[in-house]
């Protein structure tokens, strides 16, 4: 397959990927079972995705610029291609489906309070079909465009909510809490499962070993410094409580008299990485759909998928009853979301070797 | 495609022109006033709006006394905020918006009997109220304090509740905005102070506020608002505090008590203090006081009465000195007694929170959490009723910088 994705490309895509939720209701989920333990609970398990993805790229060292999917059908034939097909979907809408509710719930509580709930979710809907139509080379080039902007925007962010940092609020902590009490924070890097369906769209194993490692770097020192500047500001019990953590800082940041509610700046950079996110998301499950049912062309399921993700996303009428929800999602499908690349890479390999 | 392309690039941009408001169709409420209503479980809130066409139009035009108001109030009686505004969307000509809310001031009363737990948790759930939002506990009715507001110096009421609640000279009143109030009223490691503020009373015998820290703000009363005693149209004031424990009122502190609350909490800035210089005891030395590095606060609970040490450091430009003696030239001497004057004023500060308020409203409690290893060990500790037992050693380093354009070397 031609190569489209750049190494920045692929970077860019995989931070986004892995960033997007410490931008909506992650840190509180976080700090919900971590307490102010939170952020090094970030950095504890960035190192052990770390080593995962160190592992899994070794794996992907052995069976090529091949998808799981490719894979699967190597195994097992089409049932098989198929049957895991079907799971990887399934999981990608799972993990997809609490950042695309939180985000027209977290618009209609904070910037437009009288718009239709129903008008936010089409726009969001037509943006992100938009994006999938375009593919993953347009989706790539924006996301390497984005990307500096909001970096910028962050650390802006971060260096201007140091007059309320009180180191004193990040004790006490437990590490218990940190590492073994809270294996559901594991799930912040289950997204990382996207470069290996990104796999043909790269040109060499190199750019994929390099993107993977880097985007974990990155996005485990943002995630770190996000919850970090929350802990630092709010101490617990309080920051347990707010819904939407990184919009509660950039409320308080203000420059002087003049510069405030500087907030809006931060809407900017929440609206554009979750647009590319959903439509990064919508485009790989679109593209494993048509590579899992011998499909020609990916574009006439974007309707289709949007439509059964936007019903699995709004399944839970209430959002303060989907925020209850995530028991399932936390504690039994994220790990298979690491564990499915080196399953069947593996058994992949011995399938090719006993060819041999 | 194009046009379909096309059609919805035009619905995601022209998207905010659904339920558009223009900023002319609201009423921007500036503050707000909580005070008991005639039934129980109701008050009177009295919605302070602002009147854009006043405001714009400045001080020269239609502004100022006998012009048009700035501001009009507006008194409804209703079970929360956000159902007086709803009652007040059908009286008021406009929307009713919180979005521009500076100040929420709540009568004595309430304070003192039902607490503000409530009010912090509702102030904190809505979006339109900023988190730098100002509160206050008003001596007797807030509305009557709300009524009495006359800007004199800034048109736009906003920035007048700026300069009177955030002024970085003003070391006479804490600066708690409602964020932090919710914060402290959530956490088991300090209690909350709020500006106290009230509606001066013609009636009242006022101006007779003993100082009990002697040398600190030598010869300066200890006021408390309302009781300071002035001449001219300005009928309110903010000064001193509300201090709170377990959400409640429970006392008041005056002016210089807030100040060295002020010194221990990280939010004095400068102001301008007098002492007392044992050589020249008939006049109050006055000086420019700045604090220049955060106080150094440490709590050792390894035995059963915690022992909190505090080190301040100030620095201070002379202003005014007696004509007859020459302190420029005794300044070692100088900064000695000042050092022991705040020291001690200080220490009785401290132990007053301890002994007398029995409310750790500086947060030392946050000093301590470093030594649990979680937190439900934290606040199995309790805390707050370990602090009326603790023991203070206070150590200030006091350095007087400049004198101003003036240095004698004779008298």
């Amino acid at each position: 397959m031609k190569t489209v994705l750049k190494s920045r490309e692929t970077t860019s895509i995989l931070i986004i990927l892995l960033t997007v939720k410490m931008l909506f209701t992650y840190p509180r989920y976080l700090i919900e079972r971590c307490l102010n333990g939170a952020w090094l609970s970030v950095m504890v398990y960035s190192i052990l995705a770390l080593a995962i993805f160190f592992v899994t790229q070794l794996v992907y060292l052995k069976t090529g610029r091949t998808t799981i999917i490719t894979q699967a059908e190597a195994i097992g034939g089409k049932i098989l291609r198929g049957i895991v097909g079907t799971l990887v979907i399934t999981l990608m809408m799972i993990n997809i489906a609490p950042m695309v509710r939180a985000f027209p719930e977290a618009i209609k509580t904070v910037l437009l309070q009288n718009a239709e709930m129903l008008v936010i979710v089409a726009i969001l809907a037509i943006g992100t079909s938009i994006g999938a139509y375009l593919g993953i080379e347009a989706l790539g080039r924006v996301a390497a465009i984005f990307l500096p902007l909001a970096a910028f925007f962050i650390l802006a962010f971060f260096v201007l909510l140091a007059p309320h940092f009180k180191v004193t609020n990040l004790f006490p902590f437990s590490l218990f809490d940190v590492s073994i009490g809270n294996t559901s924070s594991f799930s912040l890097f289950s997204d990382i499962l996207v470069l290996n369906f990104l796999l043909p769209y790269i040109g060499d194993m190199k750019t994929v070993r390099r993107s993977g490692i880097l985007a974990i770097v990155i996005s485990g020192i943002t995630g770190t410094l996000i919850v970090l500047a929350y802990c630092l500001v709010y101490p617990y019990p309080s920051s347990a409580r707010f819904i939407v953590p990184i919009y509660q800082l950039a409320r308080m940041v203000k420059i002087g008299t003049y510069f405030q509610r500087l907030e809006s700046v931060f809407e900017f950079v929440w609206s554009i990485s979750i647009f590319i996110y959903c439509s990064l998301y919508l485009y790989i499950i679109c593209d494993i759909f048509r590579k899992s049912f011998d499909l020609t062309d990916y574009k006439p399921l974007i309707l289709p998928m949007l439509i059964i993700l936007l019903r699995l996303v709004f399944w839970e009428e209430s959002y303060t009853g989907a925020l209850r929800s995530d028991f399932v999602a936390s504690n039994i499908l994220y790990p298979v979301m690491y564990i499915l690349p080196l399953f069947i890479g593996l058994l992949y390999m011995a399938k090719q070797r006993r060819k041999i | 495609m194009k046009k379909a392309l096309i059609l919805a690039i035009c619905g995601v941009i022209l998207s905010g022109c659904t339920r558009s408001v223009e900023p002319n169709d609201l009423a921007y409420v500036v503050a707000i006033g909580i005070d008991t209503a005639d039934k129980p479980e109701l008050y009177d809130f009295t919605l302070q709006i602002a009147n854009p066409q006043a405001i714009s139009g400045g001080s020269n035009q239609e502004g100022g006394e006998g012009g048009k108001e700035t501001v009009s109030n507006l008194t409804i009686t209703a079970p929360n905020i956000y159902s007086a505004v709803n009652i007040a969307n059908h009286i008021y000509s406009k929307n009713v918006s919180l979005a521009h809310t500076k100040l929420i001031v709540v009568c004595e009363e309430i304070a003192r009997t039902e607490g503000l737990a409530g009010l912090g948790e509702t102030i904190a759930r809505n979006e339109e109220i900023r988190p730098n939002t100002y509160l206050s506990v008003v001596k007797k009715e807030a509305k009557d304090y709300l009524k009495e507001i006359k800007p004199t110096n800034e048109v736009n009421p906003v920035k007048y509740y700026e300069v009177i609640y955030e002024s970085e000279y003003s070391g006479f009143i804490p600066k708690n905005p409602c964020r932090d109030f919710y914060i402290r009223s959530l956490s088991p490691e300090s209690e909350n102070v709020l500006p106290l503020s009230a509606k001066v009373e013609e009636k009242e015998e006022i101006g007779t506020q003993n100082n009990e820290y002697g040398g600190f703000e030598y010869m300066t009363e200890d006021y408390i608002a309302g009781n300071i005693k002035t001449k001219g149209d300005i009928k309110t004031q903010t000064l001193g505090m509300a201090i709170f424990k377990d959400d409640k009122m429970i006392a008041e502190a005056g002016g210089v008590e807030t100040e060295l609350y002020n010194m221990l909490t990280v939010k004095y800035d400068r102001s301008e203090i007098t002492y007392l210089y044992k050589n020249t005891p008939d006049l109050a030395i006055s000086v420019a006081q700045t604090q220049r590095k955060r106080p150094k606060l440490d709590v050792d609970i390894t035995s059963d009465v915690p022992k909190i040490n505090v080190g301040i450091y100030l620095e201070a430009d002379l202003r005014t000195v007696s004509q007859n003696y020459i302190i420029e030239q005794e300044q070692d001497n100088f900064e000695q007694q000042v050092t022991e004057e705040v020291e001690s004023a200080l220490l009785k500060f401290l132990d007053k929170t301890a002994r007398t308020y029995q409310s750790d409203i500086v947060g030392f409690g946050s000093y301590i959490k470093k030594n649990f290893k979680s937190y439900d060990e934290f606040e199995a500790y309790k805390w707050q009723e370990k602090y009326p037992t603790a023991e203070f050693n206070v150590s200030v380093d006091f350095h007087l910088r400049r004198s101003g354009l003036i240095n004698r070397k004779r008298g």
